[in-house]
């Protein structure tokens, strides 16, 4: 048997948020995912969450597991667990977060190619090589689930966060793009990035965030003369504040 | 009340379609709102696409090959994957708009086709088939949070987590939708000038399935409500190399086909360890899949496989770089302890994609009822295909700007806006008796359809399909009720009302499988093993009259291929 306790709270009618436990048979492989939907379908009982796909490409069924974030239709159920919303994100009801805040900062980056002048794409299939694009292609791997966003120590206000600068960076690293990358890099707070590596391991595609994203584009910001973006984790540890639960 | 939202072209649905329409429509400078049922960009299947057609290009210097050549391949392809009922036409316009308009728009802004390191595009050998947006698996993630972006970044207004309800009727036109914002908890009313449903595969009707909890059918059913004819809906595509578990991952295809950059292909072993499939060694054939199928049954008439697993994909055989470096699937077989160079992974059969859908005019996009386009697999006209998918929305939002250019909006008719509100507002009840959550109800039609109508099937298994649907729209409906009285991201409420829509829809389904008495490709019957040319090649189409379904018959579009026989068994033709 799995034993999931579950995090329950719909702001408009429940005073306060409670937990509710609820045990399901383990199957074969299970995922939480699959945990949520047993509760619902077999137990009859009602919990609110969000999931689309259940093979780790829509990225939005990512919730708080045992205290981790995890994507949960990836993660394997454990016997007994704890589920709660996506830390850091305020509740819309139960599992379901709002995500509109976070989701915007993506676009922050200017997440489209922009070709320098002297460029111009002359047609399909235009001359490209797999090394050339191979750190970009890695970044490409990002679902935009939000899992290092909730695992980043670093305030929101500082920081633009772990997946918009994997964002970032995918358009940096790819070699078609004439963009200043660095720029937005540095306008979105990377020398705020404490370098502890939370990100990259919450993130469940397993891209290096920070290995290589954060990295790579502090690389390219003291290249473009920015010299104030490189890491300096001593410091930066003193400079984190443990961030409670916004909800 | 509703709150009310005007547009010059409501589209509806999120996907490649509806996606592709929103932005070719608001370029030619319509205001369009879209209505998406998930989040847009990463609902519906187009994430899921993971190889991209290719059959060329014409010239390219690694493998020559004519454009007559390539149209002819991709003919070919297309018609035995739609089992000869494709609208030929419209299928040739799709494979050139494919490489005129697809790829090229795509890559202009930033689309990555694998490259190897030599710069040539990775592609099946030998004869180039496909390609892929990084790596096998992945094309359509890529693909869809692009047209996210693009979307977003001209300010389109997109109303995600809420699902059209209703196509609202005035004057035996489409005038806009109705529509249930769950993530608020409020109902919408949505004007148009002209509407264009982009909603997607109707596969999420059986227990095991690859679609998304979206694809419910309500493109369907919606459609059909206010007149429109559906075709060939028994046509169901059947999925062989979907892994049998954990359930949530059934949707994870490992494919049958091409593989990039190797002529291999992924191999089938049945329950005693005995290969039965290999695509390769099935001589010209472009639509595995179906051959697949085909050697399934044998297997399963023989005890040494089942339609829910006892039957294993193998990568075995393939180069490790391949298996390690271009297939985003290996590494969900990697995350079960396995070894996917060493060990199998289990598979079980799936509800995949309809052949058929809403009929359409292929030229157009237009639907039977005025001001309503359908684009994208909802339609009869597409079984798959990304690039597909979004030429029918490139085309659907080219006609629609041509018709409404300088129209006024149009009235709506409060009697009906009234009575769709009504229906749905009715869905959120917290106390009926001997209460059902609606998920519980949707698990229920999953079985039946799993159970009745699934790959193999008789009239004897449909009826009684189909009783035990009515028995459930009898005594399970009227016991649905909301957990909560929160309206709050009340998924229950929606679905409750996609209840109503799977019953209607797979109904439906049955009564057109009932009417078809042969087999052909995805669709089978145990008691009409015989693909039959001569009687059956033949669009079923139905619509409503009078309160009740009309069947008839019409023909197909044959004029680029047709099958060689007239008659044949079932098991001995490749499509
Ligand atoms: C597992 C799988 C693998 C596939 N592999 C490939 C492949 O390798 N190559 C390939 O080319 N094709 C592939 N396909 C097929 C292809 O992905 C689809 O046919 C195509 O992308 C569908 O696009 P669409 O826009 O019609 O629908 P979808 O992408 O399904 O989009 C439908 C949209 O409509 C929304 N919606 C549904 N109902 C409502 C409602 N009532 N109101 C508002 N919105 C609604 C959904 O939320 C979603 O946003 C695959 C499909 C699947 C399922």
């Amino acid at each position: 048997m799995v034993r999931a306790t579950v995090f329950k709270f719909a702001p408009d009618v429940d005073p306060a948020p409670h937990y509710e436990t609820f045990e399901v048979p383990l199957a074969r492989g299970m995922r939480v995912l699959d945990v949520l939907e047993a509760i619902r379908e077999d137990l009859g009982q009602p919990i609110s969450y969000r999931w689309l796909c259940g093979v780790k490409k829509c990225g939005l069924c990512a919730m708080t597991v045992n205290g981790r974030p995890c994507l949960t239709c990836w993660e394997p159920a454990e016997p007994d667990m704890i589920i709660e919303p996506l830390a850091g994100f305020p509740v819309i009801r139960d599992l379901v977060v709002d995500r509109d805040a976070v989701d915007a900062r993506l676009l922050d980056v200017d997440p489209f190619l922009h070709r320098p002048e002297d460029q111009p794409y002359r047609g399909f299939p235009e001359p490209l090589s797999g090394a050339a694009m191979r750190r970009a292609g890695t970044m490409m791997n990002c679902i935009e689930c939000l899992a290092c966003v909730s695992a980043c120590p670093v305030p929101r206000e500082r920081f633009i966060g772990p997946a918009a600068l994997v964002q970032l960076a995918r358009w940096a690293f790819d070699p078609r793009d004439g963009a200043d990358r660095a720029a937005l890099a540095v306008a979105g707070g990377i020398a705020e990035c404490a370098d502890c590596g939370d990100c990259t391991a919450a993130c469940p595609a397993g891209i290096p965030v920070k290995e290589i994203a954060i990295a790579g584009l502090r690389e390219l910001c003291i290249r473009s003369g920015y010299p104030d973006a490189g890491p300096a984790p001593q410091e930066k540890c003193r400079l984190v504040v443990p961030r409670g639960r916004d909800r | 009340m509703a709150r009310q939202v005007d547009a010059d072209l409501l589209i509806i649905g999120g996907g490649g379609a509806g996606a592709k329409a929103a932005i070719e429509a608001h370029d030619l400078g319509l205001h369009v709102v879209m209505l998406v049922k998930g989040f847009l960009g990463r609902s519906g299947c187009s994430i899921f696409a993971g190889n991209l057609n290719w059959f060329g290009p014409p010239g390219d210097g690694a493998r020559p090959r004519s454009e007559a050549e390539r149209q002819k391949q991709t003919l070919e392809f297309l018609a035995k994957y739609t089992h000869y009922l494709g609208d030929q036409e419209y299928m040739k316009n799709a494979a050139r708009f494919t490489f005129d308009h697809f790829y090229p728009w795509l890559e202009e802004r930033g689309l990555y086709i694998l490259r190897d390191d030599d710069g040539a595009v990775v592609v099946d050998l030998p004869h180039g088939t496909q390609a892929w947006a990084t790596k096998m698996g992945m094309s359509g993630q890529i693909i869809m949070d692009m047209m996210r972006k693009e979307i977003f970044r001209r300010g389109i207004l997109v109303l995600e987590e809420t699902a059209a309800t209703s196509l609202l009727t005035a004057g035996g036109a489409v005038v806009g939708a109705a529509a249930l914002d769950y993530r608020r908890g409020e109902q919408i009313v949505v004007r148009a000038k002209a509407t264009i449903l982009a909603t997607g595969h109707s596969n999420y009707l059986s227990l095991r399935s690859t679609g998304t909890r979206e694809g419910t059918a309500a493109g369907w059913v919606m459609a059909f409500r206010v007149g429109c004819a559906l075709q060939n809906i028994e046509m169901q595509w059947y999925h062989v190399s979907d892994v049998a578990w954990p359930r949530s991952w059934m949707r994870l295809h490992l494919y049958p086909n091409p593989l990039p950059g190797t002529a291999h292909q992924t191999r089938l072993y049945n329950r005693d360890g005995e290969l039965f499939f290999d695509g390769t060694s099935v001589p010209r054939n472009p639509v595995p899949y179906i051959m697949q199928l085909k050697a399934l049954v044998q297997q399963v008439r023989a005890g040494k496989a089942r339609l829910d697993g006892g039957y294993y994909t193998s990568y075995r055989h393939i180069e490790p770089e391949v298996v390690r470096g271009h297939i985003y699937q290996t590494q969900f077989v990697e995350k079960l302890g396995l070894d996917p160079l060493r060990d199998v992974i289990e598979n079980g059969v799936t509800w995949h994609m309809n052949v058929g859908g809403i009929r359409v005019n292929g030229q157009t996009m237009q639907s039977d009822v005025p001001g309503l386009y359908v684009a994208g697999s909802v339609s009869a006209l597409v079984t798959g295909g990304l690039p597909n998918v979004m030429y029918d929305g490139y085309v659907a939002a080219r006609h629609a700007a041509d018709e409404i250019r300088g129209r006024p909006l149009p009235r709506l008719d409060q009697s009906v806006v009234e009575r769709d509100l009504a229906r749905v507002a009715a869905y959120f009840r917290t106390d009926p008796e001997g209460r059902l959550l609606p998920a519980q109800v949707i698990k229920r039609i999953r079985t039946v359809m799993w159970e009745h109508m699934n790959y193999i099937k008789s009239d004897a298994t449909m009826r009684r399909g189909l009783e035990r649907l009515q028995r459930i729209r009898q005594e399970a409906l009227p016991r649905m009720h909301v957990g909560s009285p929160s309206r709050r991201f009340s998924y229950d409420w929606i679905e409750a009302v996609d209840a109503e829509d799977m019953l209607d829809a797979c109904e439906l389904m049955i009564r057109f499988s009932l009417h078809r008495k042969e087999s052909r490709g995805g669709f089978f019957r145990e008691d009409y093993p015989i693909t039959d040319n001569a009687r059956w090649l033949r669009h079923i189409v139905g619509r409503l009259e009078n309160g009740a379904l009309r069947l008839e018959e019409l023909p197909v579009d044959l004029r680029y291929a047709k099958p060689a026989e007239e008659v044949a068994d079932f098991f001995a033709v490749d499509y």
